[in-house]
């Protein structure tokens, strides 16, 4: 009989904790669906993980195992990038370029937490690794947190999807704050003139990706990436592909990540007045990102013969397409003829390129 | 040592914004250069 019951004979008490914030995870999951495709196998990872001599997170087990191939290499989530870039549409962007200013805009949280957290005494990795869950862009958030504070990586990911999804709860209460009911009701010209040709769209990612590797070259694999799924989509000659990247791949990905950050949320790790802190900071990044794309589009507006609405601003983050639907539906409150939602979503999808270029100076500048 | 780590955290703000901005302004110029040249082709079979 030695050896049965060895789970419940040594468990501790912060491990019970731990199991129970996975079934936390899991309800937000599955009853108030919070990102469920990250959060549940993250919860059910954080259980796995803190099952005393569990299988699962021994040193060859497979959650440590999906850990060093996928995580501490960051190869899981640049390969999400092909999933994702395979899922948008640069349409709206194309044809109203400007958008692509907001997308730098909204990644001021990023550098703003980032200065907070080292005033709270973190070290600057450490701070750079919290700052960056204002990418609003899970894959970024692993990634930078992977290599500058894996002891991290539980809380930040947690606080990363977890914001995300809250997206229409944070952002409203900043817009309205900074914005008045006149400027919420400017309209945005959409002539919808622009009719993309094909031959434009598949060039876009090929030179984006040029462009923004000789800009940053340790952006190549995360822009490249999210361009390689861009191309795909947009090709038409591998339609096959790109539908494997968008669901097969993407899916097994994220599965396998989830469950191997919850593996790696151990008590010891995560039971810590810093993991409040994280998340606090988490809030702070969402909130400077939207004021500073409110902001930007407020100064700009000093210079422009035709004012743009400055919750387009807001929609600058990556959280797609939460914040554009959002924005749009904000506007559309204030005024059920102004309809924004190709600049929101321009701005939303500008978003997705500002949060990896952000990223990747956030990893080339820190030291 | 707080101070030291503070005041880089300051440089990577501005640092950071400036190139985010820049970079996004490079590519907002490739952007419309990409559309404009798109409109003038008259290619709308994507449409």
């Amino acid at each position: 009989m030695y050896g049965l019951f060895t789970g419940l004979t040594y468990i501790t008490w912060q491990q019970s904790i731990m199991i129970l914030v996975g079934g936390v995870l899991i309800y937000l999951a599955i009853a108030k669906n919070y990102e469920p495709i990250l959060l549940l196998p993250i919860g059910f990872g954080a259980i796995l993980g803190n099952i005393p001599f569990s299988s699962a997170t021994a040193a060859d087990g497979p959650l440590s195992v999906l850990y060093r191939v996928g995580i501490a290499n960051e190869l899981f989530p640049v390969l999400i990038f092909i999933g994702i870039g395979a899922m948008i549409d640069f349409g709206p962007l194309l044809e109203n370029p400007i958008m692509m200013l907001f997308g730098g805009a909204a990644q001021f949280g990023i550098f703003a937490t980032i200065t907070i957290a080292a005033a709270m005494g973190f070290t600057l990795k450490e701070a750079a690794a919290i700052g960056i869950i204002g990418t609003a862009d899970g894959p970024t958030t692993i990634l930078v947190a992977a290599r500058f504070a894996p002891h991290l990586l539980g809380p930040l990911s947690v606080a990363a999807y977890s914001y995300m999804s809250l997206v229409p709860i944070i952002q409203p209460p900043v817009i309205r704050f900074l914005t008045t009911p006149a400027e919420r009701k400017i309209r945005m010209c959409y002539t919808g003139k622009g009719r993309i040709p094909r031959v434009v769209k598949i060039l876009f990612p090929i030179a984006v990706t040029l462009v923004a590797g000789a800009i940053a070259p340790v952006s190549t694999a995360l822009i490249g990436l999210l361009m390689l799924g861009n191309l795909l989509r947009e090709s038409g000659v591998v339609d096959r592909l790109s539908g494997s990247a968008q669901n097969e791949l993407a899916n097994v990905v994220t599965l396998f990540l989830g469950i191997a950050i919850g593996g790696s949320m151990e008590a010891s790790v995560f039971l810590t007045a810093r993991t409040v802190l994280i998340l606090v900071m988490g809030l702070v990044a969402f909130i400077f990102d939207t004021a500073g794309g409110i902001l930007f589009a407020k100064f700009l507006n000093l210079f422009l013969r035709k004012k743009v609405n400055p919750m387009i601003g807001a929609a600058g983050i990556s959280a797609f397409p939460m914040s554009g639907r959002l924005v749009s539906k904000m506007a559309l409150n204030e005024d059920v003829t102004n309809h924004i939602i190709m600049s929101a979503i321009g701005a939303n999808v500008a978003g997705q390129i500002g949060s990896v270029v952000a990223g990747a100076l956030v990893l080339s500048l820190v030291r | 040592m707080k101070g030291q780590i503070v005041h880089q955290s300051l440089a990577l703000l501005v640092q950071g914004m400036t190139g985010t901005l820049l970079t996004m302004l490079i590519l907002t110029g490739l952007t419309s250069l990409m559309g404009s040249i798109g409109r003038c082709n008259g290619d709308t079979s994507s449409r």
